[in-house]
Order: C-alpha cells, then sequence, then structure tokens
C-alpha cells in the first residue's frame, strides 16, 4: 500500500479503498473507509501522492504525545540485553507532492484509537494504547493497521528485571516505511521502576527508506520544542511510573 | 596625593570612585535583573506587559543607587523623603487597585494556578483562559462571553483549573429494572467502556452496585478520560452506554409515581409515594 504513485491511483482492501483520478479538470481524491466518506480537489500542479506510515497520533478523539506497548511480561537477568518484536498501531497520511513542497492531504486510522495514562492522574501523560504480542522475530502484520517495533530491552541493574511495557515520547518515533511501517528504539531498565527509552533513527531491514516526516513539519509550523534533526541526539523518554 | 584629598567643592577622590562604583554596580545590577526576568516570566507574560514590568525594575534599581549616591554625596534627603513621602501617599491611594492588580499578576505568573487555553472556574466565572496580561485575565465564558478579570480579584478567588491534570474521572448513577442481573449489565457497559477512544484503560473503568433503591438497581459507573476531552466524553459515553443497554433488552426504568385511591365514593384520593427520580447525570 505504501510508497509514491503518480496519478491516476487506486487502492481497496477489507472496507477502506482510496483513489485520486482527474476529473472535471482537477485531481479528486476520495477516501471510503467503512462507508466514512472524505472527498478532496487537488489544482492540477500535483505531481506525485505520497502514501506513508505515520504516528498513531493524527486522528481520534484526544491527541497523545506518547504511544504505550503492553506486552506479555519479560524477565531479563542483570546486565543482560533481550530483543523483541512488538506491533505497534500506525496510521495512514496521504501527502501531494507540488511543484515546490509536499502537503498533507489526509490522516486516517483504520483501528479505533484506545488511550491510555501512565503515571499518576496528576503527574502522568496521556498516551495512545495498544496490546501486542511478543515476537522473537519480526512478525507479518497488515500495514494499513499495524507496524513493527524492534526492541532492545537493557537491564543495567544488579539484579534481575521484569517488564510488560514501554512508552515512547513521539519525538523518538522514526518511523521507516516498506511493505509496513518499521521503528527500532532501546529501552535501558535504570531502576526497578524506571527506564529510558530511545529510539533509533535506522531502518529494521533493507529495502525500507525513511517515512514522510509529519511530526517535524508539525512541531515547526507549532514553533514548539524538540524537532527531530538529522545528526541532533535527543534523550530518551523517561519512564518513571513504573515497567509492569 | 591620598583617596581624601578634596577634588571637586568637598568631594574626595575616594568619594568620586565610591559614586562611580555605585553607577556601574548599579547598571550591571539593573541589567542582571532585567536578564533574569526575562527568562523567568518569557512564555508567561505577554511581550508587551513584560517590557513594562522590565524597565519598571530597571528604573527602581537606578533610581536606589541615585539615592546612595546622594547619600555619599551627604546631601540632606530628609525635606525630599517627606515630600516623596507625601507624593508616595497620594500616588498610592490613586493608583491602589492597580499597584494591587499588577503585585496579585507577578504573584499569579509565579504560581502559574492557570495557563492560557485552560478551561477554568474562577469565582463564578467559567470558560477558557484567553489571556493572561500584568493587571489582569481575560476568559472566554463557554457562551463565548469576553470577560476580563482584575488580578487581584483572580488571587483572592476560587480557581478551579479542569485540565490542571492530564486525566480527570467521569461518573454516572445508571438506574435498571430490579429483575435485571447485576453481572449482564456491568458487563455490557464495561465492554463498551473498553472498546471506547474516551475511556482510558488505565486507571481501569468500574461498574458497581450503589444502591437498591423501590424500583430500581442504581450502578455507579466511574471511568478516566483525557482532562481536555471531558465534556464530550462524558455525553458520548453515556449515550453510547444508554444505547447498549437498551440494545441488550435492559430496563430502564422510568420514575414511577403510585397513587392509591382510598374509600368508596367521594373517597379522596392521595399521592403515596413518589418513586426516586431515576435521573442519570
Amino acid at each position: 500500500m505504501f510508497g509514491e504513485f503518480s496519478p491516476p491511483y487506486t487502492f481497496e482492501r477489507d472496507g477502506l479503498s482510496l483513489s485520486l483520478e482527474m476529473k472535471e479538470g482537477h485531481y479528486q481524491y476520495r477516501r471510503d473507509l467503512g462507508g466514512n466518506l472524505v472527498e478532496k480537489a487537488i489544482s492540477v500542479g500535483l505531481s506525485r501522492l505520497l502514501v506513508h506510515p505515520v504516528e498513531p497520533f493524527y486522528t481520534g478523539p484526544e491527541t497523545a504525545g506518547h504511544l504505550e506497548l503492553e506486552f506479555p511480561p519479560l524477565m531479563i537477568e542483570p546486565g543482560a540485553t533481550e530483543t523483541i518484536f512488538l506491533t505497534f498501531p500506525v496510521e495512514i497520511g496521504i501527502f501531494v507532492e507540488g511543484l515546490r513542497d509536499t502537503e498533507i492531504l489526509d490522516v486516517f486510522s483504520v483501528e479505533r484509537p484506545k488511550y491510555s495514562l501512565y503515571g499518576s492522574p496528576h503527574r502522568g501523560v496521556i498516551t495512545r494504547f495498544t496490546r501486542s504480542s511478543r515476537h522473537r522475530e519480526a512478525p507479518a502484520v497488515d500495514g494499513t493497521r499495524e507496524g513493527v517495533l524492534k526492541l532492545s530491552v537493557r537491564n543495567t541493574l544488579p539484579e534481575w528485571a521484569r517488564v510488560s511495557r514501554v512508552v515512547m515520547d513521539e519525538a523518538e518515533m522514526h518511523l521507516y516505511v516498506g511493505e509496513f511501517a518499521a521503528m527500532a528504539a532501546v529501552m535501558r531498565i535504570t531502576g526497578r521502576e524506571a527506564a529510558e527509552v530511545s529510539g533509533f533513527d535506522r531502518p529494521l531491514k533493507g529495502g525500507m527508506r525513511r517515512a514522510h516526516d509529519l511530526f517535524t513539519e508539525r512541531r515547526i509550523l507549532r514553533l514548539g520544542s524538540g524537532p527531530r534533526f538529522p545528526g541532533v541526539e535527543r534523550k530518551g523518554y523517561l519512564m518513571e511510573g513504573g515497567l509492569s | 596625593m591620598s583617596l581624601a584629598t578634596p577634588l571637586i567643592g568637598n568631594l574626595t577622590i575616594w568619594d568620586l570612585a565610591v559614586i562611580a562604583g555605585t553607577i556601574i554596580a548599579a547598571l550591571i545590577i539593573a541589567q542582571l535583573v532585567s536578564l533574569y526576568m526575562k527568562r523567568a516570566f518569557s512564555g508567561r507574560v505577554r511581550g508587551k506587559d513584560l517590557e513594562i514590568l522590565l524597565k519598571v525594575v530597571y528604573w527602581a534599581v537606578l533610581v536606589l543607587a541615585v539615592l546612595l549616591i546622594f547619600s555619599q554625596l551627604r546631601i540632606d534627603l530628609s525635606g525630599l523623603l517627606i515630600a516623596g513621602g507625601f507624593a508616595g501617599i497620594v500616588i498610592g491611594i490613586a493608583s491602589q487597585s492597580v499597584v494591587g492588580n499588577l503585585i496579585s499578576g507577578i504573584f499569579l505568573i509565579i504560581e502559574r494556578p492557570v495557563s492560557i487555553g485552560d478551561e477554568v472556574r474562577i469565582g463564578d466565572v467559567e470558560g477558557y483562559v484567553e489571556d493572561i496580561r500584568i493587571l489582569s485575565i481575560i476568559v472566554r465564558t463557554h457562551q463565548g462571553v469576553y470577560t476580563r478579570m482584575p488580578n487581584e480579584k483572580v488571587f483572592t478567588s476560587d480557581i478551579t483549573n479542569y485540565v490542571a491534570h492530564p486525566a480527570r474521572r467521569v461518573e454516572y448513577s445508571i438506574g435498571v429494572g430490579h429483575a435485571e442481573e447485576v453481572e449482564k449489565v456491568r458487563g455490557i457497559i464495561l465492554s463498551f467502556l473498553q472498546s471506547s477512544p474516551y475511556a482510558l484503560v488505565r486507571p481501569a473503568p468500574e461498574v458497581s452496585l450503589l444502591a437498591i433503591a423501590d424500583d430500581r438497581l442504581i450502578l455507579s459507573v466511574y471511568f478516566w478520560t483525557p482532562s481536555r476531552s471531558f465534556t464530550p466524553a462524558r455525553s458520548a459515553a453515556l449515550e453510547g452506554i444508554q444505547k447498549e443497554l437498551v440494545a441488550a433488552g435492559i430496563e430502564i426504568p422510568p420514575p414511577r409515581r403510585h397513587i392509591s385511591l382510598s374509600g368508596g365514593e367521594g373517597g379522596r384520593g392521595s399521592v403515596s409515594r413518589d418513586a426516586p427520580g431515576g435521573r442519570n447525570p
């Protein structure tokens, strides 16, 4: 589904239908998701259509800034590093590439979003929540719904650690795209109830390329803090509300 | 030539050095205080207000330095102080509320009980904070009315910030017929909440039997929702729960009134009991 396409473009799967075609002198974009219809007209300056996965924070009633994945508990011995694969929800971004720049046309989610609170009600953060199975290798996923997270869990403590969830800041999510979305992160367990989670800006496997970065665009437009820039190292998200 | 040698009139070299030192120190302190305040209040106070505040502080430091220099010059300030005292009283009385608002504004900026965009209740005014100024706070009420509240009033009022914490609890009391199984009703409501985007996964939603009233079972329903989604969540979830219960054939009894008629012909009818409201918030 993902990639860069020259019009006309059509895609259909499981109640999702996308199309871009010339109609009455301009391009007509049409998205039908389970009867929920979106139609937009685009001037003829368009040269390509980009269909990329984006972080799961742009649709739904609540705008969260963190992703929380809950998985079956994992026990890690002192000093060990364990690599696991989890699945996370993705949203689909449709971008139009014009002569000068690229603009977001539509963002939608096939899955119904679910949210949670990580930490206490007075100091915690609202997270986009999902439960995931834990895998030893990258699992096969439906790319319209899920992506794959490669997570290296390092136990820096002198005692065993139990982990069953990971929370990532949206700034740490470096999405790569191939047939599905993927990202990598490392979780350093620094205390019984604390860990630091940082994203890696590298593809999961060969042939994947960087997904269009809606996050940085949004942050720059908002003049907010913490945009992602190549070569600029960010401090990871500090999980202080527990690891399981 | 010693430091005590008079150079200009009675002024010695030492006096001049102290005056020069005071001026330089005052300029440095004024700059440092301004810089510190600019950093501390940047983003909390509007640009124009901050500029005025910084100027006031800068010049206050310089005025203090001038008074110190006067004492070094051995100029008798008692007359000036008396005149200044009177002027101060007059100006103080005239600008009492302005100064009160200014000081309250500074304390509000430091304490930060509200931020721009927050949904708040200040005294009896409820709405969204549109602007925080050095003398006042602007609130847009839910009816869209512009309300300017002097900082002094804000400072002394009860302030409720509905979005200061990330999550809030939604609470309902829902009445169902006596014949309904509590377990079944609980399952329907929890299942709905677990799929609703408004109800947070953690803290987990709760449904429990609150009371057995004369004509209904009253269940309390709790779930947490992001604070900024509270209002739509409260109504959307209640609507959804009602639909799910109706679809499952669960009886939601309407309020009932029992009327008993006593005596034969000419007997007087009387209302014997009003059923409890059956109201769901």
